[in-house]
């Protein structure tokens, strides 16, 4: 398929390159906005380019609110999230994968099903648990229920099903290796791509996450980012500072946006896988 | 017995009891998941049963209430507000967003276009992004002063709009929006994956027929592709079932202007957690897994019938 006109050519990029534009812009517009003053984002017309308040707004997000503290939070329960979710979920994708069990199948059966339930609507029988347990207001609560995830799993198997010879556990019985160490000692350092492409997404969604912190987190120095964000909206006696709002709005998103830039291919690949072979 | 019969051919298979014990290696490697799953998702969703023909407000005893919550839930209008808009959302914004899903993965899979793996980063850039931040942004795209929208309505000589306040008339729209422009790039993606996927004889052997691109596409590609259109569909009208951070940020937990952005999860957070209502929340919960319940029987059923 060569062959086609110079204008139905031109006709393809203009849809594509429309809608590209329509996704970019918004996003530069935020980076745009976070280097003007309040006033100039609500004059007529609002700025389009890049403007000369950066450095204020930054000095102002900073001091007026513990906003590094609140990127740390979200640094340190991310990363937590990634490390539970990659041991967890490997193990037990090893464990459908490889073994053989009584129970497997409907234990692997109950396990995809809930990747149907909205989990979410359980919030409040959730938030009561958590409460039982004494995790209000910590950031356990947001670390450990979802250490171990029916999507991880099953992404696991599917990867380790198709990439791990049973020949590679046998190797590593002959050579004494304990039954149970297997796992760690042989097949989890070769299981390096998966383990990106989960952590990844692992790393994104915690980042992200807004209703569970919004439920669970009680004081200023646990919030996350996202908190964060809204707890500078709702300033009744100042208003809101909408130029402060984006350069922290901006900064919040950077770091996942540098990231997905540079390895985009990876990422997107295990989202497809996900999503498909579901 | 789980499994007694498929290996026949062996010598007489050990008792279930011994099985089980030798097999505590597997068995210890997937233990965490399902504790996990025991204490924060099955003893939820029974306790949301339970708290549903209760009264409760998270601190003193419970009283048994029978079915007055579910009655409550019929007779109260806002109830019916945030059901009617979390479907008009659910259904309205998945004609357009799934077509130009649709639209650019036929693009990029059609080889006319180059720079593919760029268009690709872009269109799924958004799905990465932090739905509070770009839902900030998005207030001030659909800004009354200084918005985006308006400030290429009033260049065009039309009137400004209130997007997100006067009557609230606008503001599904706005909720559309961004919803549709957050995951607009992840349906292209998987489309794209299913495109890819369609072996190349097929294409050229309609080719060597004397097919011309839209003929490809309506007899082939279309077809094949649908069960992953369908799928897609269906994962995303189940996902807006709870949509929350949006209409949460931009109509804010009232729902705005008469309650015109107010969406289930929504209601169901200000009922639990602003009110403490936490029995009446645990019915709005109730009709949120029902209705996913439905449209899984539904989809089940027409997997069924056409594949």
């Amino acid at each position: 398929m060569k062959k086609t006109s110079r204008v139905n050519q031109f006709l393809l990029y203009l849809v594509i390159g429309t809608g590209a534009f329509a996704i970019a812009f918004p996003i530069y517009w935020m980076f745009a906005l976070a280097t003007h003053s309040t006033p100039d984002i609500f004059s007529y017309p609002p700025p389009l380019t890049f403007g000369d308040q950066g450095v204020r707004n930054f000095t102002v997000l900073f001091n007026a609110i513990s906003y590094a503290r609140h990127m740390w939070n979200s640094v340190f329960v991310a990363a937590a999230n990634v490390i539970l979710i990659l041991i967890f979920c490997s193990m037990g994708g090893y464990a459908f994968a490889m073994y053989s069990f009584p129970g497997k199948r409907w234990m692997f059966a109950l396990c995809l099903s809930t990747l149907m339930i909205p989990w979410i609507a359980n919030i409040i029988p959730w938030f009561i648990v958590i409460r039982e347990i004494g995790w209000v207001d910590n950031h356990l609560a947001l670390i450990v229920p979802g250490a171990a995830n029916a999507f991880g799993i099953f992404w696991m198997r599917q990867y380790i099903s198709s990439s791990v010879h049973p020949q590679l556990l046998d190797q590593a019985r002959v050579d004494g290796c304990h039954e149970w160490l297997i796992f760690f000692r042989v097949v989890a350092p070769t299981l390096t791509p998966a383990f990106s492409a989960l952590g990844i997404f692992s790393f994104v969604t915690s980042w992200n996450n807004f209703i569970v912190p919004l439920i669970v987190l009680r004081s200023d120095r646990l919030l996350t980012l996202p908190l964060s964000l809204v707890q500078l909206t709702g300033d009744p006696r100042r208003g809101t500072d909408v130029a402060v709002l984006m350069m922290a709005a901006s900064l919040a998103i950077l770091p996942i946006v540098i990231a997905f830039l540079i390895s985009s291919r990876k990422f997107i690949a295990g989202m497809m896988a996900g999503a498909i072979k579901g | 017995m789980a499994d007694a019969g498929t290996a026949g051919i062996q010598r007489k298979p050990p008792g279930l009891g011994r099985r089980i014990v030798s097999s505590w290696v597997p068995y210890s490697y997937v233990a965490p998941f399902y504790v996990l799953f025991l204490v924060f998702m099955a003893f939820p969703i029974v306790f949301t049963l339970y708290l549903s023909f209760h009264s409760w407000d998270g601190l003193s005893s419970m009283r048994f209430t029978g079915l007055d919550n579910l009655v409550r839930i019929v007779r109260d209008p806002v109830f019916w507000i945030a059901l009617y808009n979390t479907l008009f959302i659910g259904i309205v914004a998945h004609i357009p967003m799934l077509s130009f899903a649709l639209i650019v993965a036929f693009i990029l899979d059609s080889g006319f276009i180059r720079f593919r793996h760029f268009f690709r980063t872009i269109y799924f850039l958004p799905v990465v992004a932090s739905s509070v931040a770009i839902s900030l942004v998005f207030m001030n795209v659909f800004g009354f002063r200084g918005g985006l929208i308006n400030l290429v309505i009033m260049a065009f000589g039309g009137e400004r709009i209130h997007w997100l306040g006067g009557q609230g008339e606008w503001v599904r729209t706005v909720i559309m929006t961004v919803f549709i422009w957050r995951w607009v790039g992840w349906n292209m993606v998987i489309y794209l994956a299913g495109l890819q996927s369609i072996p190349n004889e097929l294409y050229d052997s309609a080719r060597i027929d004397g097919a011309g691109w839209p003929q490809v596409l309506r007899h082939i590609s279309l077809p094949l592709i649908k069960p992953v259109v369908l799928f897609s569909f269906v994962l995303s009208v189940v996902g807006t079932f709870t949509l929350f951070d949006e209409p949460f940020v931009l109509a804010g937990v009232e729902g705005g202007p008469n309650r015109m952005g107010l969406t289930l999860m929504v209601y169901l957070y200000r009922n639990a957690f602003r009110f403490s209502r936490f029995g009446y929340a645990s019915s709005i919960a109730l009709v949120i897994m029902i209705l996913t319940i439905v449209v899984a029987i539904m989809n089940i059923r027409f997997f069924r019938e056409k594949v």
